[in-house]
């Protein structure tokens, strides 16, 4: 897959091949630089200019759509708007009447706990509530996908342990399709049901399933070992692998599988 | 002195005429700048090639004081409302046009991100998350155009014939009348004093979104 990013044309994800059924949780894990964001991004509809195929139900991905709903690391809330306008933002076309958005909006506040502030103002938040209010608001949308930008990396560790256990029941809760990506292996290990592992080429070199139930522990054996992998792997191949740029041209092929 | 003028101007309602005619004057010099800025403004945001050929030059046309226009306005429209007008409408364009294309250009990315994949294309793009998210910054602006329209204005009105402030300014001088052109000068004072300190202020108070 080929795209441009401020004006440098990289090659990414050659050969790359995804597909991701309905209802999983997957956590793309790699190195900072191996086009993780860019990923999603791609996902996102964000970029335009890539060669490859990126399908939602066999539907190319052009351009940002609410069926895939993303949230930043820095939230990327609308100040000028309290809690409950910023999660039903994205309802103005389903819902035409403002009460009707309003009462999506209050179920999804109920879901990240917020409903006591939904009358706040954004900047009387802490970090880790702004990020809850924009998970409402992603979900509030009903995506067919939820990305996610490594939503927990600005915050102090307790809220980020309070999010990855919220982020668990919403997943159970709902059964919404996720894709999250991460550095940390940790936390993939905590959240993913399936974890992919990509290199600094932004090669696939791990796609493992994760059965472990919630809520996990780290120091279990299963854990240990699946940790092992993940770092060996990574290990392997930690250069770079410049002037690969001929092999530019293999597609690359990502799917989301309704699975139904 | 200036006191007893002051209020022989307003008791006798000499002043009257002039205040309107000069309120009327900036209002709309004023009003089609802010239009015609912001519009520009946009323009030159949205597209690359623009912002580099207009966004240089208008810094170099807002270098030339607005009394440097009057030969020129008075050459092309005559000794007419139109003159003070064009010069009203040239200076107070450029600060808004500027400061819009700025404060479009300093909304943190992700913000028009979360917009476009949440459903705004386009024109609502801009109506919900591009315009609100400039309003703070483009307030300042337009106060800074409001102080350059109500320079502009004196100055184009010392040149013109019939009611205005900087007429009956003007009026005073040839008169040798030393009251009358300081009264005037404090009316001129007052006036955009209360519009910038006192309206533009409580405007950027209420579009604060972080207090």
């Amino acid at each position: 897959m080929r795209f441009v990013n401020n004006g440098v044309t990289r090659n990414l994800f050659n050969g790359l091949s995804l597909s991701i059924a309905k209802g999983e949780f997957v956590c793309i894990l790699g190195p900072s630089g191996c086009g993780k964001s860019s990923l999603l991004n791609i996902l996102a509809g964000f970029e335009k200019g890539y060669a490859g195929s990126v399908l939602l139900n066999n539907e190319n991905i052009l351009k940002p759509d609410i069926k895939r709903a993303i949230v930043f690391q820095d939230y990327a809330l609308f100040p000028w708007l309290n809690v409950i306008e910023n999660v039903s933002f994205g309802l103005r076309k389903k819902l035409p009447s403002r009460q009707e958005r309003f009462m999506q909006a209050i179920r999804y506040l109920e879901l990240v706990n917020l409903v006591e502030h939904s009358r706040s103002k954004i900047n009387e938040l802490s970090g880790g509530m702004q990020q809850r209010v924009a998970i409402a608001r992603a979900l509030a949308v009903q995506p067919e996908i939820l990305l996610l930008d490594e939503p927990l990396g600005a915050l102090d560790d307790w809220s980020r342990r309070n999010l990855q256990s919220e982020l668990i029941k919403i997943w159970l809760e709902l059964k919404q399709t996720i894709l999250f990506v991460t550095h940390s292996v940790d936390e993939a290990l905590l959240l993913a049901n399936r974890i992919i592992v990509l290199d600094i080429n932004s090669e696939k070199i791990m796609d493992v399933s994760f059965p472990v139930e919630y809520p996990r522990k780290l120091d279990t054996k299963e854990c240990m070992e699946i940790r092992l992998q993940i770092r060996e792997s990574l290990s392997q191949k930690t250069k770079p692998a410049y002037g690969k740029s001929g092999a530019a041209n293999s597609a690359s092929e990502i799917l989301f599988d309704p699975g139904i | 002195m200036v006191l007893k003028t002051l209020r022989h101007g307003f008791f006798d309602g000499a002043y009257f005429p002039a205040l309107l005619q000069s309120s009327k004057r900036v209002f709309l010099g004023y009003f089609s700048a802010v239009a015609l800025g912001s519009a520009l403004g946009i323009a030159i945001s949205r597209f690359k090639q623009l912002s580099n050929s207009v966004g240089e030059s208008l810094t170099a046309l807002q270098s030339i004081p607005s009394v440097a226009w009057v030969p020129l306005a008075l050459l092309w429209f005559g000794i007419s409302e139109s003159a003070v007008l064009f010069i009203v409408i040239l200076e107070a364009f450029i600060p808004c046009a500027l400061g819009v294309q700025n404060a479009i250009n300093n909304i943190p990315p992700k913000l028009i991100l979360a917009g476009r994949s949440l459903g705004c294309e386009a024109f609502d793009l801009y109506k919900r998350v591009i315009i609100p998210a400039i309003l703070p910054q483009v307030i300042s602006s337009l106060r800074l155009s409001w102080a350059f329209a109500w320079r502009a204005l004196i100055a184009g009105e010392l040149f013109i014939s019939g009611a205005g402030l900087g007429q009956t300014l003007e009026l005073g001088r040839s008169l040798s009348d030393m009251s009358e052109v300081v009264a005037m000068m404090l009316i001129i004072a007052i006036i955009g004093y209360v519009a910038d300190n006192i309206l533009f202020k409580k405007l950027e108070e209420t579009v604060n979104y972080y207090s």
